[in-house]
């Protein structure tokens, strides 16, 4: 009980700050729009040479957009997350009050999330309706949501990964930039994940493993076609389950075991 | 009468260096016992580890070897119920500026899991903060926040309070408002207060007991307020701020004891009838001097008798 109290003030303080920033939510907006614009011409531009797809290159990319607009922002929020709070002191005090490290970055990442959700939905998609790009069937809407849960909760995973580093190397520079750019990569943002193959063989098969690949493949099958074809459908909702299962234990595991190592080594509170 | 805090042989080493190889030890043995009733005071010179007991006690570091208890409760194995019975205060606590004072509050209630109704809007209420709940901390002024750091660590009414440094940005009439509240609560709602603070003042008007370390960590003296100025050898000190560097034939010539402190002097008498007569004298030779002031034995003379008997100077009073 007392983890979804703190959970749910911590997330309620998060939303207040965020809407005391407006015009950061202003250019997060204006930045997402112009990465729309952006892909939109890359896609009318460019025609894939080596790997056929079922849908223009411009619908690709969109949906890419639109997939990652839930996940970028609020990686970015969660991981800063740590040395913000210790910057403001409140680290210490909020420790002290039984407020573990998995609590405060979970609920950054609800607020930004929600923040995220909100202008992907009512910004982004009337967006991808209006430029056609959309097939989605209302049947499909709750695998869409479940898709975007557990892709929601790999990135989770993901941050408290890259959070549990950052609280012994307080310096860690664009370490955790690295790692969302490496998953925009393997999960086919840019280019279709096929494609990789050209460079090493089999690295698909090893990129479509990732959460974050497999649910942007099962988002595009579902709003770009319509429907996810069945066979592969499943495939890509258990390599979304089970690397989600062991990302998000993982990461509680070693970031609670960070946070003893950072209480004796006596870093805890710096950055 | 029970313990509330027991601290036995405590180590604390933090790695430092390339590679974090070395290690450099800033607690060394470190033990007292705390009855419950007593409020105590971590005072000595900087690097002597005193915020680092502090943050050990409140759980922010581990100790390397040895054992604290807090209300009978190990802090390494139970760390969980000795969070829930205690509340860390730092000047450190700065706040997301753009909150309003009840936002603020609110949040800091979630976290603790207690309401607003009771110890924080009664304590808002005393020290005139009420009509601000609706203003950003940003336009708070620094004992406005000094006085909303304190509410947010008394919101859940802890049994131990941690106070590190509270007063240290104030100025002398708001660090007066901060004692004057800490002590009204204290007697209302017995808690147990563990303070660091280099004011004498402070420590004088809050605590009972006064834990003096040295540099290297290690404990000078562990005993109550006024045992520890009881020991003072003198009872009033007057510090002479010269116009001009005065040699020692010139100072000797006072009478008293005395001692140099960078290019202020400070003289040591027993009683009314010395100060009299040494402010008389004083008073003869104003072409010499700037200004000087009488003032009874504090915590900083305890601090310095008790450094200079351990460092075996031979200053005779």
């Amino acid at each position: 009980m007392g983890f979804w109290k703190t959970l749910k003030a911590t997330t309620v303080r998060n939303l207040r700050v965020i809407f005391k920033y407006k015009f950061e939510i202003f250019i997060n907006i204006s930045w997402l729009i112009l990465d729309i614009i952006a892909f939109s011409l890359l896609g009318h531009i460019v025609e894939s040479t080596s790997v056929d797809l079922e849908y223009s290159l411009r619908d690709f990319l969109l949906v890419g957009v639109f997939f990652w607009a839930f996940f970028g922002k609020s990686y970015d929020d969660t991981v800063n997350c740590i040395p913000e709070e210790a910057s403001r002191g409140t680290l210490g005090f909020l420790l002290t009050n039984n407020v573990s490290f998995v609590t405060l970055l979970t609920a950054r990442a609800t607020a930004s999330s929600i923040i995220s959700a909100v202008v992907a939905i009512c910004i982004i998609f009337p967006i991808l309706a209006v430029l056609d790009v959309l097939q989605l069937q209302l049947q499909w809407l709750l695998l869409a949501m479940v898709i975007f849960f557990l892709c929601w909760l790999f990135m989770l995973g993901v941050s408290l990964l890259v959070s549990s580093v950052n609280v012994l190397f307080k310096r860690i520079g664009l370490f955790s930039a690295l790692f969302l750019w490496a998953l925009k990569i393997l999960s086919g943002y840019f280019f279709p994940v096929e494609a990789l193959d050209d460079f090493v063989p089999g690295l698909s098969f090893m990129a479509m493993s990732l959460p974050t690949s497999a649910g942007l493949q099962l988002i595009r099958w579902v709003l770009i076609l319509g429907a996810p074809p069945p066979e592969m459908m499943w495939n890509a909702l258990t390599s979304l389950l089970i690397g989600t299962t062991i990302v998000m234990v993982a990461a509680i595991i070693i970031l609670k075991q960070m946070e003893k190592i950072a209480a004796k080594v006596g870093t805890l509170e710096f950055y | 009468m029970e313990d509330v805090v027991i601290v036995e042989n405590v180590v604390k080493e933090f790695p430092i260096g390339a590679f974090l190889r070395k290690r450099l030890r800033i607690l060394n043995g470190i033990s007292f016992n705390l009855p419950d009733g007593d409020n105590l005071a971590i005072v000595g010179p900087n690097a002597s580890g005193k915020t680092t007991l502090l943050k050990m006690l409140a759980s922010i570091y581990l100790p390397d070897s040895g054992s604290i208890e807090i209300y009978g409760y190990d802090l390494q194995k139970q760390i969980t119920q000795v969070r829930n019975m205690i509340s860390f205060v730092s000047p450190s606590l700065t706040f997301q500026a753009k909150l309003t004072l009840k936002e603020t509050i609110d949040f800091f209630a979630g976290v603790q899991d207690v309401g607003i109704d009771d110890i924080a809007l009664n304590f808002l209420e005393e020290v005139n903060l009420t009509h601000m709940m609706d203003k950003r901390l940003e336009s708070f002024s620094e004992g406005q926040k000094a006085m909303v750091r304190l509410v947010v660590g008394l919101m859940k009414q802890p049994r131990l309070l941690l106070l590190d440094e509270i007063t240290a940005t104030l100025d002398l009439t708001r660090k007066e408002a901060v004692i004057n509240t800490i002590n009204e609560l204290d007697r209302r709602y017995k808690f147990t207060i563990i303070l660091v603070d280099h004011d004498p003042m402070v420590v004088d008007r809050i605590c009972d007991k006064v834990l003096l370390l040295k540099r290297g960590g290690r404990v000078l003296k562990y005993s109550t307020v006024d045992e520890l100025l009881s020991k003072i050898p003198y009872k009033y000190d007057i510090k002479v701020t010269p116009k001009k560097t005065l040699d020692d034939g010139f100072l000797k010539n006072f009478g008293f004891p005395y001692k140099k402190m960078g290019n202020i002097i400070r003289f040591f008498t027993h009683n009314h009838s010395e100060v009299n007569e040494l402010n008389a004298k004083l008073l003869e030779k104003e072409d010499y001097i700037l200004e000087f002031s009488i003032s009874g034995v504090s915590l900083e003379d305890v601090y310095y008798y008790w450094m200079q008997k351990e460092t075996s100077e031979t200053e005779k009073y």
